[in-house]
């Protein structure tokens, strides 16, 4: 697929959540859809005028290929915003300072940093301090699970 | 009007605000030095720890940050030659040329100070323009706010590297959202899909940090992970500044300044650009033997006078009408508005010992950021070698735990996390997450505007602006600016092609 058919596709499903706004806004009295009418009409145009940019750029420097990087070095970012979500859950379960420390060893492995010297120093840095902070200083109360 | 706030320069140093201040440009100085961390992002994260202090004593705090950020950027762009902010790529070029010739201590000397004198004068001309400024708000109708707004969204796309139309679309995105939540009028949910948890609407404090923090933290996560790894451990540090040195460069430095100061009051300009433009008129004002590209002093000096020179005045516009002079400033408005301050003319006047207390200490942060370079500025050169595989998942905690601590609500990690994976899909296809922020932001005072444009105008607002027996004429005269922002946006950037070679990611001050 080329990078000017990439674009395309991307308007087009911001055209149809612009048509759901609009669509939705019909149910809002009072004026309550004055904005998101004006929001979503504002996208609609500005869509098509970037698909006609396209359109008109598509021979020269949209023609090339997207290149799709399936490895795990290219989807790193994404595992790493997966695990953040098994994270939030392990607060949850664990408590906040377990978790936190469980979390900062695992994510820096899963980055490829396998330097235990580094991991060690800022976790054992960080994590007191994060308590003295959070706790003491804003008593922001973090979740306690069954350990803290 | 200057002899009214000098009673609050006494309150900017009381204890509680000085200490906010040393934690500001501490954190500052740190994160701008560690490549790939960027002041909002900073900000974004101080902001829930600013939660448990008074208003003004928070707003120091993250006008410290911002300050100080913006400085620590160049540790990294001049010794390794990779900006920490990308306010401070101009400064890579020369900086460091001057590092490989064995004049690295010259070039920190230089560049702190340009950038503390700089952020001085800043922070006085801030003092001395909002408070008059201010007064023109008064002047404000329904028509006036919405396309005032408008014109916020505007300028943040018309700087946006990449797609003008992308900018904007983004600016439009941020209206949208501002409106989910229950519609004060008619007590309607609008746009929730029946969960509760948005009833009440999108939080700033989750968009901020989801945007700016929790998507860096997953760019860095990108890569090699020892990516800043490089060599700067045989320096010795005595950056105090040098008369001589200092008095060869006087023009480049006042040049400097001068462009930092006029580009900071332009809505969204900000230091990215202004350093360019510093930059190539110290290539203009070139003299024979100059040697510009090469490790010039008057080259650093001019652009690290210009990035600091913008941070002072990046927040009139912000002050006083609520458009921000920056990326950073665009976060601060937010930090504003969580704190429960509208701007405008009766924040001067409703709350002055908050925004008169708030401008002193910024001028003493910028003196307070000297003496700590100073001190830090041996440990600063080591940040720089800090690995992206451990920074990159600690924002990521960070971002969850700012957003937690703030909010004591679960559900908005979640919604901190969802504008974190779209701002990370934002920055891969250059659309602009700052213009997301400032449309949520703007969005309720576009909101109100709008809807009480359509009652005042019989609902024909286009008439009732150009009504050619009374016409709206701040209204109009904010379109035409609209217009000159959309045609300026088109037109190539040559800084944007500069700005690629020295640092690829976005304009991020």
């Amino acid at each position: 697929m080329t990078r000017a058919w990439g674009e395309w596709i991307t308007q087009a499903v911001i055209i149809l959540f612009c048509c759901w706004v609009i669509w939705m806004g019909t149910d809002y009295s009072f004026g309550g859809n004055l904005q998101s009418n004006f929001a979503a009409y504002g996208t609609i145009l500005l869509s098509l005028v970037v698909v006609y940019q396209t359109f008109r750029d598509r021979a020269k420097e949209l023609a090339e290929k997207i290149e799709f990087d399936f490895s795990y070095f290219g989807l790193k970012a994404w595992v790493m915003a997966v695990a953040v979500v098994i994270y939030v859950f392990l607060i949850l379960f664990l408590g906040y300072f377990t978790a936190t420390g469980l979390y900062l060893i695992a994510s820096t492995y899963l980055t490829g940093l396998n330097d235990l010297e580094i991991v060690g120093i800022t976790a054992v840095v960080l994590i007191p301090l994060m308590y003295g902070f959070f706790e003491i200083f804003l008593k922001a109360g973090l979740p306690e699970g069954i350990l803290i | 009007m200057f002899e009214d706030s000098l009673q609050y320069a006494l309150l900017a140093v009381s204890w509680q605000n000085f200490g906010a201040m040393l934690l500001g440009v501490t954190i500052g100085l740190v994160i701008g030095a560690i490549p790939g961390l960027s002041p909002p992002m900073a900000i974004a994260l101080m902001i829930p720890v600013s939660f448990g202090m008074p208003p003004a004593t928070a707003l120091i705090m993250l006008v410290s940050v911002y300050a100080a950020g913006i400085y620590g950027g160049s540790f990294s762009a001049i010794l390794l030659r990779t900006p920490g902010t990308s306010a401070s790529a101009a400064s890579a070029i020369e900086g460091y040329e001057m590092v490989k010739r064995g004049k690295a201590i010259e070039a920190i000397r230089i560049s702190t100070f340009a950038s503390v004198v700089g952020g001085l004068i800043s922070g006085f001309v801030l003092l001395l323009m909002a408070p008059p400024l201010a007064e023109v708000s008064l002047l404000f109708g329904p028509a006036e706010y919405f396309v005032t707004a408008l014109l916020g969204l505007t300028a943040i796309a018309a700087v946006a590297t990449g797609s003008m139309m992308k900018g904007m679309m983004s600016g439009l995105l941020g209206l949208y959202l501002s409106t989910v939540g229950i519609d004060i009028n008619s007590g309607i949910p609008r746009f929730t899909g029946d969960m509760v948890a948005l009833e009440g609407g999108i939080g700033i404090l989750p968009a901020i940090i989801g945007l700016f923090a929790f998507a860096q933290g997953m760019e860095l996560c990108e890569g090699d992970p020892r990516a800043n790894i490089a060599g700067v451990n045989k320096l010795s540090w005595n950056i105090w500044p040098k008369f001589s040195e200092i008095y060869q460069l006087k023009w480049s430095l006042v040049r400097g300044w001068f462009t930092g100061l006029v580009m900071g009051v332009i809505p969204a300009a900000g230091g990215s650009i202004a350093q360019w433009i510093a930059y190539n008129w110290e290539i203009q004002m070139a003299k024979p033997g100059d040697k510009f590209g090469e490790g010039e002093p008057k080259g650093l000096a001019a652009t690290e006078a210009s990035n600091n020179g913008v941070t002072g005045t990046s927040l009139v516009p912000m002050f006083v009408l609520g458009i921000p002079g920056g990326i950073s400033a665009a976060v601060i408005l937010g930090a504003l508005s969580i704190h429960g301050f509208q701007p405008g003319e009766r924040l001067f006047r409703l709350n002055p010992e908050v925004v008169y207390t708030i401008m002193w200490g910024f001028i003493i942060a910028n003196l307070l950021m000297g003496f700590l370079a100073i001190i830090l500025a041996r440990m600063m050169a080591y940040l720089t070698l800090f690995p992206k595989g451990v920074i990159g998942p600690l924002i990521l905690i960070f971002s969850v735990v700012g957003t937690y601590a703030g909010t004591n609500n679960i559900a908005e990690i979640w919604i901190m996390m969802a504008f974190g994976v779209v701002g990370y899909g934002m920055i891969k296809y250059k659309y602009s997450p700052a213009g997301v922020l400032l449309g949520i932001i703007l969005g309720p005072i576009a909101e109100t505007g709008l809807r009480d444009l359509m009652t005042v105008s019989n609902e024909a607002p286009v008439s009732f602006i150009f009504n050619t027996e009374e016409p709206r004429w701040i209204s109009i005269t904010i379109i035409l600016l609209i217009v000159i922002a959309v045609y300026y946006a088109m037109k190539p950037k040559p800084w944007e092609e500069e700005a690629a070679i020295e640092n690829p990611a976005r304009v991020d001050d």
